[in-house]
C-alpha cells in the first residue's frame, strides 16, 4: 500500500493487477491498525468504501466510463461536507457544520470514480498550525511521534504520509494545507483563490479559504487540482477562466523559467537546516536550466496583518453562534482567537479588504515583472514537539502559532498559488520543505517546476518507518 | 477597534492593528473598492498583464 502514488495505483486498476476492494481494504486495515495512536481519521466509513469499491470494481469489468480517479481510496477534511457523513470540523459536536449540498470538490472527486475512506482529524475550527485537538486527539508526525503533524489539515497529511489514503483534501486560510504538507513530507497545493469552489465546506474567512490536494506526489496533485477546479455557481468567489490541462507539459522541464529567491523575510530567523535545505533547492533548479536569482519583495507584514484583520472578523461572524451559546465547549486558545474578532469595527474591517486588493496588485507589479516563480520555506523549522506548542499561557501559545504560519499567510492574502513539497530531512529525520509560488492562476508552471525539483531531489521516494 | 476588551493582551494587540490599519488606510483612495478580489488576481494573471 505505501508505495501506491495515484498515478501508478490507476494503472494497476485498469491493467487489473489489484482491484478496488483489495486496495480499499488495505488501507482499511491499515487505519484499523494505525489510527488509534496517530488519530488521523475522526470518522472512517469502512462500510460505504467496501460497498464503493465494488461498485467500481463491477463498472471495470463491465467496460463502463472511467473516470481518472476510478478505485482511488482518498479522504476528505473534516469540514468537506459528504454524503451520509457527519461534519465536526474538529469540534465536539459531531454534526457541527449542516450544508445543504456535498462538498463541491469532495463530489467532483467522487464523480470521477475517488472511493471515500473517511474524514480527517483537524485543528478546532481550522484554527491552528499545530494538528492538535483536544477533543479528537493530537495527529501524530507519521516520521516521529510527539512532533506536530502540522495544521490545520493535520489528519489529511498524516494520511498521505502514513499511507493511509492515496490523495486527501486540505483547506488553507493562512497555511492549513501547506504547513501539514511540510511537517508530513507530503505535497501541499494551495491554488488560487477563486481557482477551486469552497462549496460545502466550513468557512473560517470567506476572504482567505481555499481548498486544495494533498498527495504524495506533484503529479498526483495536478491530477486532483484538474478534476476539483473551475467555475461553480455554488462559490460566488469561483473564477470563469478555463481549467487547463495541468498534466499536459508537466515534464517539459523549467529551462528558462525564472525564478526568485526573497532577499527579506522569508529567510528571517528560519532554522539552519531549513536555510540550507532551501538554498541548495534554488540551486538545484538552477541545474535544471532555471535562471535563479535573488529579489527583494514587498514587506508581507502589512499585508499579513490586513489579512489577519480581515480572518477574525470573518471567522467570528461564521462561529459567533457556537462562541456565544458554548463558549465552554471551544478549547481556550480556539476561544480566544474567536473572540478577538468581536473586537474589530466595521469600517476596519472594510479598509484591510480595501488594502489587500492593493497591496496584492503592489506585489503582482514589483515580483512577476522580475520573476515567473519565488521559492522559500514553507516551514521556519522542523515539526516542533506537541508538547512544546501546547503548554504555556494562551498568549504565548498564539505568538507561537502566528511564527510558525508567518512564511504561508502571505500568501493567503495575496491569493497566490503555493506548492509544498519536500527539500530534505532534518538531522532527527523529520521533512523540511519548499514552497514554491506563481503568478494568479498560472499552477501549471507552478506544477511543473514543483515536478522537476521533485523527480531531481528524489526526497518523494522516503517513507516513514511506520506500520 | 471596539475598545470594550479589559484584557491587557488583547488591548495591546488591538491598538496595534488599529495603527496598522490606519496606516494602511492613508494609502487607499476613492477609487479602492472592498470587493472583486478575484478580479485582481485575474488581471495579474498571465497573458492578462
Amino acid at each position: 500500500m505505501t508505495d501506491w502514488t495515484i498515478d501508478s495505483l490507476v494503472t494497476a486498476l485498469r491493467t487489473r493487477r489489484i482491484s478496488a476492494v483489495e486496495i480499499t481494504d488495505d488501507c482499511l486495515a491499515r487505519i484499523d491498525r494505525l489510527n488509534p495512536a496517530m488519530r488521523t481519521f475522526i470518522t472512517v466509513d469502512a462500510d460505504g468504501a467496501r460497498r464503493a469499491a465494488k461498485e467500481r470494481d463491477s463498472d471495470l469489468a463491465a467496460g463502463r466510463a472511467l473516470g481518472p480517479l476510478h478505485g482511488v481510496p482518498m479522504a476528505w477534511k473534516d469540514l468537506c461536507a459528504a454524503p451520509g457523513l457527519p461534519t465536526s470540523c474538529g469540534t465536539r459536536t459531531r454534526d457541527y457544520f449542516v450544508s445543504e449540498m456535498p462538498c463541491t470538490a469532495v463530489a467532483r472527486l467522487v464523480a470521477e470514480g475517488a472511493i471515500t475512506l473517511g474524514k480527517t482529524n483537524m485543528t478546532e475550527l481550522a484554527l491552528g498550525p499545530f494538528g492538535d485537538n483536544a477533543h479528537h486527539g493530537h495527529v501524530q508526525n507519521p516520521w516521529r511521534s510527539g512532533h506536530c503533524s502540522g495544521g490545520s489539515s493535520s489528519g489529511s497529511g498524516s494520511a498521505i504520509a502514513a499511507g493511509l489514503a492515496l490523495g486527501a483534501l486540505g483547506s488553507d486560510t493562512g497555511g492549513s494545507i501547506r504547513l501539514p504538507a511540510a511537517c508530513c513530507g507530503i505535497v501541499g497545493l494551495k491554488p488560487t483563490y477563486g481557482r477551486v469552489s469552497r462549496a460545502g465546506a466550513m468557512a473560517l474567512s470567506w476572504s482567505n479559504d481555499h481548498l486544495g490536494p494533498m498527495t504524495r506526489t506533484v503529479r498526483d496533485a495536478a491530477l486532483m487540482l484538474g478534476i476539483m477546479a473551475g467555475w461553480d455557481a455554488a462559490d460566488a468567489t469561483t473564477s470563469r477562466r478555463p481549467v487547463p490541462d495541468y498534466l499536459q507539459g508537466i515534464d517539459r522541464g523549467i529551462r528558462g523559467l525564472r525564478v526568485g529567491v526573497p532577499s527579506n523575510y522569508y529567510f528571517d530567523e528560519v532554522d539552519a537546516e531549513v536555510v540550507t535545505a532551501v538554498r541548495e533547492a534554488a540551486r538545484q533548479l538552477g541545474t535544471l536550466g532555471a535562471r535563479v536569482s535573488e529579489v527583494r519583495v514587498p514587506d508581507p507584514v502589512p499585508l499579513g496583518e490586513a489579512t489577519g484583520v480581515i480572518s477574525r472578523a470573518e471567522s467570528v461572524t461564521i462561529h459567533e453562534r457556537l462562541l456565544r451559546e458554548r463558549p465552554q465547549e471551544l478549547q481556550p486558545v480556539v476561544r480566544t482567537r474567536l473572540e478577538f474578532g468581536e473586537h474589530i469595527a466595521a469600517h476596519q474591517y472594510l479598509q484591510a479588504l480595501r488594502g489587500r486588493g492593493r497591496l496584492t496588485q503592489e506585489f503582482l507589479r514589483a515580483v512577476f515583472s522580475q520573476v515567473d516563480l519565488l521559492i522559500a520555506p514553507t516551514i521556519p523549522e522542523p515539526a516542533p514537539e506537541i508538547a512544546n506548542v501546547t503548554t504555556g499561557g494562551i498568549d504565548e501559545i498564539i505568538k507561537k502559532m502566528g511564527r510558525f504560519s508567518r512564511l504561508t499567510r502571505p500568501f493567503n492574502g495575496l491569493g497566490l498559488p503555493a506548492l509544498s513539497l519536500p527539500c530534505g530531512f532534518s538531522t532527527r529525520g523529520l521533512p523540511l520543505a519548499l514552497s514554491i509560488v506563481g503568478r494568479p492562476f498560472d499552477e501549471a508552471t507552478v506544477l511543473r517546476a514543483g515536478h522537476a525539483y521533485e523527480q531531481a531531489a528524489g526526497w518523494v521516494n522516503r517513507r516513514p518507518a511506520i506500520g | 477597534m471596539n475598545p470594550s476588551s479589559t484584557d491587557p493582551g488583547v488591548t495591546a494587540e488591538l491598538t496595534r492593528l488599529s495603527d496598522i490599519i490606519e496606516r494602511l488606510s492613508r494609502g487607499l483612495g476613492l477609487a479602492d473598492e472592498p470587493a472583486s478580489f478575484v478580479t485582481v488576481l485575474e488581471e495579474g494573471a498571465p497573458g492578462d498583464d
